[in-house]
C-alpha cells in the first residue's frame, strides 16, 4: 500500500502548492526559476547596495559613536541622539528652518511645476519646446544662483540696492544676506526659482502621453469644465509622474543646503537659514564630528521617509 | 475737474522735490580740505614724485638748447664725494680687468662733482659691473644738482647678465667654433633637463635712456657751465661703477647711410657660407627667467621629438612673461670664418601669436652697438602659426656687414613703432584720471542726472581739456589703423573713450552725469589696452645667417608631417605619464617621499623643475613624488591610509585639526629644525606651536610655515596729495582724516567679511590683549581689552558708516575708496596687473597703530599662515626624516627666492607670492619704498594661536558685528553674549580629544 502510493506519487508528482511552503522557501524557489532576471538585476543591485544601502547603514552605525575620520570610532550608545534632542539649540533652529523650507517650497514648487506644465502643454509644440527650456534652465546648473547674489549684493553697487537707493527708498545699502529679515524669504524665492526641475519635465512628459480620446469620451460623459477635466482625466492618468514629482520635491525641499550656502554663506548669519543639511555639514566637515553628524543624517532620513509616506497617502486620493 | 486737481497735486509734489533736491545739492558742495600737519616719508616721496616734470615737458623746455660738442668728460666713480658715500660703499682695487672701481650697496645716495666747460645738452653713459646679488635688475634714481630732472630717471634700470651653466654638458662646435649642438642632461624618460642659470657678470655700458620705453633715443640733460653734481640713489641691488661719462649727443645713422658706407668700403655680398644657429643656444640673457624651453606646437621645430620633450626654442608666448617685458634681452654669439666676411642677412624662424593683428618689436645690437636707426624697430608680424623671415623693420629687410671673427647679436624688447602711441595713451590716461577725480569730488561716484552741478563754472579748464583729449585719442586710433592696416578691437576701445569724452566736453551738465560710470570703466579699459600692448611676446626657434638674398627654410610643417607628428604624439601619450609629476629616480637605498600640493598646475610644474634641478643633486638618497591633488582629498586619503608623507598648502586651522587628532607629526625634534626656525618670523610659528599636557609642558610644532599673509592699508597717493593729507600712522590720525575724506564723497573700507576676523584680531593685539585667555582654554571675549577693541572696531561700521560689503579693487582704482585695509598680496597683484591706469598713484603701508596711555604706539598686525605638515603615516613608512629634509630645502631662502621669481616670470607681475621665508620675501622685486614698508610690517606681525575648536570664533565674531550693524546692539554686549557658547565648544573639544593642548607660556 505504502509502496503503491509512493509509486503513484512518483508517476504523477503533485504540483507544489504555495501553501505547502514557508514564504522564504517559496521565494527561493521562484528566484531559482527566474534566475536570469535576477542575474540581469545584479549589477544594479550591487551598486545600489554598495553605494546607497551600505552608507545608510554605516551612517546609522556611526551615529552611535564618536568618530573624527582620523582616529578609530568610539562607541557611545545613544549619547549623540540625547545631545541632539536635548542639548543642541542650533539643531532646533535647523529643524524649524528645514520645516519652513520644506512646507513652503515643497508644495509650492510642486504645484508650480504642475500648473506651469499644464499651461505650457497648451502651447503649440515649437513654442512649447522653447518655453520649457526657459523654465527648466535655472535648475540645470546650480551655479546659476550666483546671479541672485549679484542682484542682492550688500554692496551699494548691487542691483537691488542700487535701484532702491536711486529711487530714494533706502539711504544705506541693505545687507540682504546678512540680515535675518531677508535671508529666509530670499532663499525661499531663489529655491522656488530653481525648483522647476526634473518633476516639471516629467509632468510635461506625462501630460503628453494622455490619449486625446479620453478627453473626448469625458466630454461625452458630461465633463463641464477644465477643472473637472484636470481632476478626473488628466491627473489620474499622470499618477506615476505625480508620485515621482512628489518624491523629488520632498527630497529637494529638505536638501536646499547648497543654495543657502551659495547665497548667505556658511553658516548663515545667526543661523537664520541654517537647515538640518547645514547642521550636518557643520559637524561633519568643520567640526570633525562625523558620529554626531551621522546622527543628524539619520534623523533627516527618517523625517524624509515619513514625509514620503504621507504624500503617497495623499496622492492616492487623486481623482476620487 | 478731479483730473486737473490730480495733475496739480503731481506738479506740486514734483516741484517740491526739485526744490529740496537743489537745496540738498547746495549743502553737498565740497568743503575745503583742511591740511593736517606732520610728515610721512611715504606720502612725501609720493607727492614729490607727482610734482615731477615728465620727459616730454623737459624735452620741450630744453630741447632747443645747444648740444655740447667736444671731448667726452669722464668721471672716475672712485672720485665720488667721500662725505656722501653710504655705509658699505668701497673702492675695489681690481675687478674683472678694471682697477680702482667703486662698489655701491643697494641703499644710499652717492654724489659726484663735475665741471663742464660749456652750458648745453649732455648724454650720460655709465660703465658698470652687475655684481652677483639677488635676481632683480639694478635700479637707480639719477639726480642732477640734487634735483630729479624728470620723473623717468627716478627708476633707471640696468640689466644683469645670466647664462645657462653648460659646464656639465657637452657642447658640440663645428670647425669655425659655432655651436651646432648641446647634449643636455636627460631625465629617466628621455626628456631634456634644463641647465640651471648662473650669473655671468662682465663690464657693461649703459646709456641713460627711458626705462618706460616710450622714448626710443638716449636722454639728454641740460647742464650749466661750471660745477655740477650728479648723484645716484640706490633703489634696488648693489652695483660696481667704473666711470660716468658726459658726452656729446649722438644720433644713429640711417640704414641708407649704413648701406652707402658699406658700398664705399667695397663690401660685397658674402658667398657660399651660412650659419644655422639654434636660438636656444643663447650666450647670455638679461634675466634668470629667460631660459630655453620645449615647444611642441610644430612638427618641424628644430630639434623636435614626438616622444620626448626636447629643448628647442627660447622666449615666451602670450601665456608667459619671459622675454616679453621691456628691456629684457637675449644675446647670441657666432663666428664668421676667415675669408667669408661680407654682407649677410639674419633670418629667423619665430612664433608671434600673441599680439593679434600687430607686430612685436625688438631692438638689435650687433656687437654691442645699434648699427643704424632702423635697427631700433625690428618688427615680427603676427601670424597664427610659425613664420620665417629676415630681420626687418616692417619695410626693409636688412643686410649687415659681418667681418671675420666673433660677433654677437642681442635682441632687446622695446616698443618700437608703438612707443609713441603707448606713450600718448598713457599720458591721456593720466590726464583723464585727474579729471575724473575732480568730477568725483564735485558730484560723487553716482551723479544725479537731474541735478545742476555747474561743472562749467567749477572746472572750466578740465571740461575743455576733455575735448582736447578726445581729439588726441582719435589721432592715436588713426595711427594704429595705419600701422596695422585695419581697425581692430584695440582701436575700438580708444574710440569709445574718445567719443564719451567728446560728449562730456560738449554738454557737460547733462552728459557727465549720464556717462560718468561709463567713463570709469573706460579708463580701466585703456589701462588694460596699454598693458596688452606692453607685452611683446616672441618665441624663436633658430637663426639662419646667410648671404643676402638667400632662401629661408619652410615656416611650418606640411599637412602630412603635422598629421604624422600628431598621430605619434597621440600614441606616445599613452606611455608618457605627464600628469604625474613624479621624480624619476628609483632604486634601493632611496627613500621616496610622497608630497601632495593643492597649488595649481603651473605652480606644481615649477616646484617639480626646482626639485629636479636642485633637490635631486643635493639629496641623492631622497626621491620626491610630487602630486597635484584637489582640496579635500587629504581627509579621506589619511583615513584609508593612502595619504601623503608631506602635505603642502594646509591652512593653520586644518593643520591643527589634523594635529590634535594625531594625524600629523611634531616637527620640533628633527635635525635642522633650529636652522629652519630662523627662516621665518616668529609669528608664523605661533598657530601651530602648542604645549602638551599643561601650559608649561612639552612644546610641539605641528607645521612648517609656507606662506604668510597679512592686511595692510592701501592708499591713493594722488588723492591724498590733492587733499593735502598725510597717510595716517595711528588710529587717531586715521579718525582725524575721515571727516575730510567723507566730505569729498570718498569712502573708506576697513575689511570685508573675509578680512574682518584678522582686522579684529589686529585691534585686540594692538590693545595689548590676546584672543584666548587661560592658556588657550577659553576665549577672551569677557575681558575689557578685547571688548574695547571690538567697540573701537564696530565704531567704524556704526559711527563712521563704513560699508560692510564692497568691491575694494574696483572702488580703489576709480578713486571712490582711496583708503582701505585689505589682504596684502591679493590686492597688490590685482592693482599691478588689472589697474595699470593708476600705476604709481597708489601705495601701501602698515595698518595704523594704537597709541597707548604711556605714549607708545602698538603697530601689531595679525597674520594668516599656511603650512606644510608631515603626516603620521610617514613615520611608519620611515619617510618622515626625508620629508622634513624636503620641506627644509623647499622653504630655504634660495629655493623660495627662485620659486617666487619663476612665478613672476610665468604669471607676470601678478605672480607675487607671499612666501613666509623672510629673506626670500624681501628679495622679491619690490621697490626700495615697498621693501621699507614690508620690513616695518614684518617687525610687527603677530601670530594668532589655533586651539581645538577655534573655527567657532570667526563665526561668532561675524555674528556679533552683524548684530551691532543690523540691530544697534551695544558692541561689548553683542560680543560677550557669545563667550559662553564659544567656551563650551572649546570644552567639548577638549573632552573629545585624547590629549590636552595649551598655548605655551612664552
Amino acid at each position: 500500500m505504502s509502496e503503491n502510493t509512493v509509486q503513484a506519487k512518483q508517476k504523477t508528482p503533485k504540483p507544489v502548492a504555495r501553501k505547502d511552503m514557508t514564504k522564504w522557501q517559496w521565494t527561493w524557489k521562484e528566484m531559482k526559476r527566474n534566475y536570469v532576471a535576477y542575474l540581469m538585476c545584479l549589477p544594479f543591485y550591487l551598486i545600489f547596495i554598495i553605494f546607497t544601502v551600505l552608507p545608510v547603514v554605516l551612517s546609522m552605525f556611526f551615529s552611535l559613536t564618536i568618530f573624527n575620520m582620523i582616529e578609530a570610532p568610539q562607541f557611545v550608545g545613544i549619547d549623540n541622539y540625547l545631545r541632539l534632542f536635548l542639548d543642541d539649540d542650533i539643531f532646533i533652529i535647523a529643524v524649524k528652518n528645514t520645516f519652513i523650507f520644506a512646507v513652503i517650497t515643497g508644495p509650492v514648487s510642486y504645484f508650480l511645476s504642475l500648473f506651469t506644465a499644464w499651461f505650457i502643454n497648451e502651447l503649440p509644440p515649437k513654442i512649447r519646446a522653447v518655453i520649457t527650456l526657459i523654465f527648466y534652465a535655472p535648475s540645470l546648473s546650480t551655479g546659476m544662483t550666483v546671479i541672485w547674489k549679484v542682484i542682492f549684493d550688500g554692496d551699494s553697487y548691487g542691483y537691488a540696492n542700487s535701484i532702491l537707493m536711486r529711487l530714494d527708498l533706502i539711504q544705506a545699502s541693505i545687507q540682504f544676506f546678512q540680515n535675518e529679515t531677508w535671508i529666509m524669504p530670499l532663499c525661499i524665492v531663489v529655491a522656488l526659482w530653481t525648483s522647476l526641475g526634473v518633476s516639471f519635465l516629467s509632468f510635461i512628459g506625462g501630460l503628453q502621453t494622455i490619449p486625446k480620446d479620453q478627453y473626448e469620451a469625458a466630454a461625452v460623459d458630461g465633463i463641464r469644465n477644465r477643472w473637472q477635466e484636470l481632476w478626473y482625466v488628466t491627473l489620474p492618468n499622470m499618477k506615476q509622474q505625480l508620485l515621482f514629482g512628489a518624491v523629488m520635491s520632498i527630497t529637494q525641499s529638505f536638501n536646499f543646503g547648497q543654495i543657502v550656502t551659495d547665497l548667505a554663506g556658511f553658516p548663515s548669519y545667526n543661523y537664520a537659514a541654517h537647515t538640518i543639511m547645514h547642521h550636518l555639514q557643520d559637524y561633519g566637515t568643520t567640526r570633525f564630528e562625523v558620529g554626531y553628524s551621522s546622527a543628524i543624517a539619520t534623523v533627516l532620513f527618517i523625517i524624509m521617509i515619513g514625509a514620503n509616506l504621507l504624500v503617497n497617502k495623499l496622492l492616492s486620493k487623486v481623482g476620487q | 475737474m478731479g483730473n486737473s486737481k490730480l495733475m496739480r497735486m503731481i506738479a506740486f509734489t514734483v516741484s517740491v522735490a526739485m526744490i529740496s533736491g537743489a537745496a540738498l545739492g547746495a549743502f553737498a558742495s565740497p568743503v575745503m580740505a583742511a591740511s593736517t600737519s606732520g610728515g610721512n616719508s611715504a606720502t612725501a616721496e609720493a607727492i614729490e614724485r607727482l610734482s615731477d616734470d615728465t620727459w616730454s615737458e623737459y624735452a620741450a623746455r630744453y630741447g632747443s638748447y645747444p648740444n655740447y660738442t667736444g671731448e667726452p668728460i669722464v668721471i672716475q666713480a672712485a672720485d665720488a664725494d667721500q662725505s656722501t658715500l653710504p655705509d658699505g660703499a668701497e673702492v675695489l682695487e681690481e675687478l674683472d680687468g678694471k682697477t680702482n672701481v667703486l662698489y655701491l650697496p643697494d641703499e644710499g645716495t652717492v654724489t659726484w662733482k663735475v665741471t663742464v666747460p660749456e652750458s648745453g645738452l649732455y648724454a650720460i653713459d655709465l660703465s658698470y659691473y652687475p655684481i652677483e646679488s639677488k635676481m632683480s635688475d639694478i635700479e637707480r634714481t639719477l639726480r642732477i644738482n640734487g634735483e630729479v630732472p624728470f620723473s623717468e630717471v627716478r627708476n633707471l634700470i640696468m640689466t644683469k647678465r645670466w647664462a645657462e651653466d653648460l659646464s656639465e654638458v657637452t657642447v658640440v662646435r663645428d670647425e669655425n667654433g659655432n655651436i651646432t649642438g648641446i647634449e643636455y642632461d636627460k631625465d629617466a624618460s628621455g626628456n631634456d633637463r634644463r641647465p640651471s642659470k648662473i650669473e655671468t657678470p662682465e663690464w657693461m655700458d649703459y646709456t641713460v635712456s627711458d626705462p618706460t620705453g616710450y622714448y626710443n633715443n638716449e636722454f639728454y640733460f641740460y647742464l650749466e657751465a661750471g660745477e655740477n653734481t650728479i648723484s645716484l640713489q640706490a633703489q634696488k641691488e648693489p652695483m660696481v661703477l667704473d666711470t660716468i661719462t658726459l658726452r656729446e649727443r649722438e644720433s644713429n645713422i640711417t640704414y641708407a647711410e649704413y648701406q652707402a658706407m658699406n658700398e664705399a668700403a667695397g663690401y660685397t655680398k658674402a658667398e657660399d657660407f651660412s650659419i644655422f644657429l639654434e636660438a636656444e643656444y643663447s650666450s647670455a640673457t638679461s634675466s634668470a627667467t629667460i631660459y630655453p624651453q620645449n615647444d611642441k606646437s610644430s612638427a618641424i621645430n628644430s630639434p623636435q621629438s614626438a616622444k620626448d620633450s626636447l629643448i628647442n626654442v627660447i622666449g615666451g608666448n602670450s601665456n608667459s612673461y619671459t622675454w616679453s617685458n621691456l628691456g629684457q634681452w637675449i644675446e647670441w654669439t657666432f663666428v664668421i670664418p676667415e675669408g667669408k666676411a661680407g654682407l649677410y642677412t639674419i633670418g629667423t624662424r619665430y612664433l608671434q601669436s600673441a599680439s593679434e593683428g600687430l607686430f612685436v618689436s625688438r631692438r638689435l645690437y650687433l656687437d654691442g652697438e645699434v648699427p643704424f636707426e632702423e635697427a631700433n624697430n625690428l618688427e615680427f608680424m603676427y601670424a597664427s602659426g610659425w613664420a620665417t623671415g629676415t630681420l626687418n623693420d616692417g619695410e626693409t629687410e636688412f643686410e649687415f656687414y659681418l667681418s671675420e671673427g666673433e660677433h654677437t647679436i642681442r635682441l632687446e624688447v622695446n616698443y618700437g613703432h608703438l612707443a609713441d602711441l603707448i606713450a600718448e595713451v598713457n599720458d591721456c590716461v593720466t590726464r583723464i584720471n585727474e579729471i575724473y577725480i575732480k568730477i568725483l569730488q564735485i558730484s560723487g561716484s553716482d551723479p544725479d542726472p537731474y541735478m545742476d552741478y555747474s561743472y562749467y563754472k567749477r572746472i572750466p579748464d578740465e571740461i575743455s581739456e576733455m575735448g582736447v583729449l578726445a581729439q588726441r585719442l582719435y589721432a592715436v586710433s588713426e595711427q594704429m589703423q595705419e600701422l596695422s592696416g585695419q581697425s581692430s578691437s584695440s582701436t575700438a576701445t580708444i574710440e569709445n573713450v574718445a567719443r564719451t569724452l567728446e560728449k562730456m566736453a560738449k554738454d557737460s551738465e547733462r552728459q557727465i552725469a549720464k556717462n560718468f560710470t561709463q567713463l570709469k570703466s573706460y579708463i580701466g579699459n585703456l589701462g588694460t589696452w596699454i598693458n596688452g600692448l606692453s607685452q611683446q611676446s616672441l618665441i624663436l626657434d633658430y637663426f639662419v645667417i646667410q648671404p643676402a638674398g638667400g632662401e629661408m627654410p619652410r615656416a611650418d610643417a606640411n599637412f602630412f608631417e603635422s598629421a604624422w607628428y600628431e598621430i605619434q604624439m597621440f600614441f606616445y601619450s599613452f606611455f608618457e605619464d605627464e600628469a604625474s609629476l613624479a621624480s624619476a629616480v628609483e632604486g634601493e637605498d632611496i627613500v621616496t617621499v610622497e608630497v601632495w600640493t593643492t597649488a595649481s598646475r603651473e605652480y606644481t610644474q615649477i616646484i617639480r623643475s626646482l626639485i629636479d634641478e636642485n633637490f635631486a643633486d643635493e639629496n641623492p638618497g631622497i626621491s620626491i613624488n610630487l602630486k597635484l591633488v584637489a582640496a579635500g582629498t587629504l581627509l579621506p586619503a589619511t583615513f584609508s591610509g593612502v595619504g601623503p608623507d608631506v602635505m603642502m598648502d594646509v591652512t593653520a586651522s586644518d593643520a591643527m585639526n589634523y594635529a590634535v587628532r594625531g594625524a600629523t607629526l611634531d616637527v620640533n625634534h628633527y635635525e635642522g629644525f633650529d636652522e629652519l626656525y630662523g627662516y621665518f618670523h616668529e609669528s608664523a610659528w605661533v598657530p601651530t606651536t602648542v604645549a602638551l599636557g599643561s601650559p608649561d609642558g612639552e612644546i610641539a610644532v605641528y607645521g612648517i610655515p609656507q606662506t604668510q599673509n597679512f592686511n595692510v592699508m592701501f592708499y591713493r597717493t594722488d588723492i591724498f596729495a590733492e587733499l593735502g593729507l598725510d597717510v595716517p600712522t595711528t588710529w587717531d590720525e586715521f579718525n582725524a582724516i575721515l571727516p575730510i575724506l567723507s566730505s569729498q564723497n570718498y569712502l573708506v573700507g576697513i575689511g570685508k567679511s573675509t578680512e574682518r576676523p584678522s582686522v579684529f584680531n589686529t585691534f585686540i593685539y594692538q590693545n595689548g590683549g590676546e584672543l584666548y585667555s587661560n592658556n588657550g582654554t577659553t576665549i577672551s571675549f569677557d575681558e575689557d581689552v578685547t571688548l574695547d577693541a571690538f567697540t573701537r572696531f564696530c565704531a567704524f561700521y556704526t559711527t563712521y558708516n563704513f560699508p560692510l560689503t564692497y568691491d575694494a579693487p574696483n572702488r580703489f582704482r576709480t578713486g571712490e575708496m582711496p583708503l582701505f585695509i585689505g589682504d596684502y598680496i591679493t590686492n597688490y597683484n590685482q592693482f599691478t596687473v588689472f589697474a595699470p591706469e593708476i600705476k604709481g598713484l597708489w601705495g601701501f603701508t602698515a595698518i595704523p597703530g594704537t597709541v597707548h596711555d604711556d605714549g607708545t604706539v602698538n603697530n601689531s598686525a595679525a597674520s594668516t599662515v599656511t603650512y606644510a605638515v608631515i603626516m603620521r603615516d610617514a613615520a611608519s613608512r620611515g619617510t618622515d626624516e626625508a620629508g622634513f629634509q624636503f620641506i627644509k630645502w623647499w622653504m630655504g631662502s634660495e629655493i623660495q627666492g627662485q620659486y617666487a621669481n619663476e612665478l613672476v616670470a610665468l604669471l607676470g607681475p601678478a605672480g607675487k607670492y607671499a612666501t613666509a621665508n623672510m629673506d626670500a620675501f624681501n628679495n622679491m622685486s619690490w621697490s626700495a619704498n615697498e621693501i621699507r614698508e614690508i620690513e616695518n610690517i614684518f617687525d610687527n606681525l603677530v601670530g594668532v594661536p589655533e586651539m581645538p575648536g577655534s573655527y567657532i570664533i570667526t563665526r561668532y565674531v561675524e555674528f556679533a558685528v552683524l548684530n551691532v550693524y543690523n540691530y544697534d546692539y551695544v558692541p561689548s554686549e553683542a560680543l560677550m553674549d557669545y563667550t559662553q557658547t564659544i567656551n563650551s565648544e572649546f570644552e567639548r573639544k577638549r573632552e573629545e580629544l585624547n590629549r590636552e593642548f595649551f598655548i605655551p607660556i612664552r
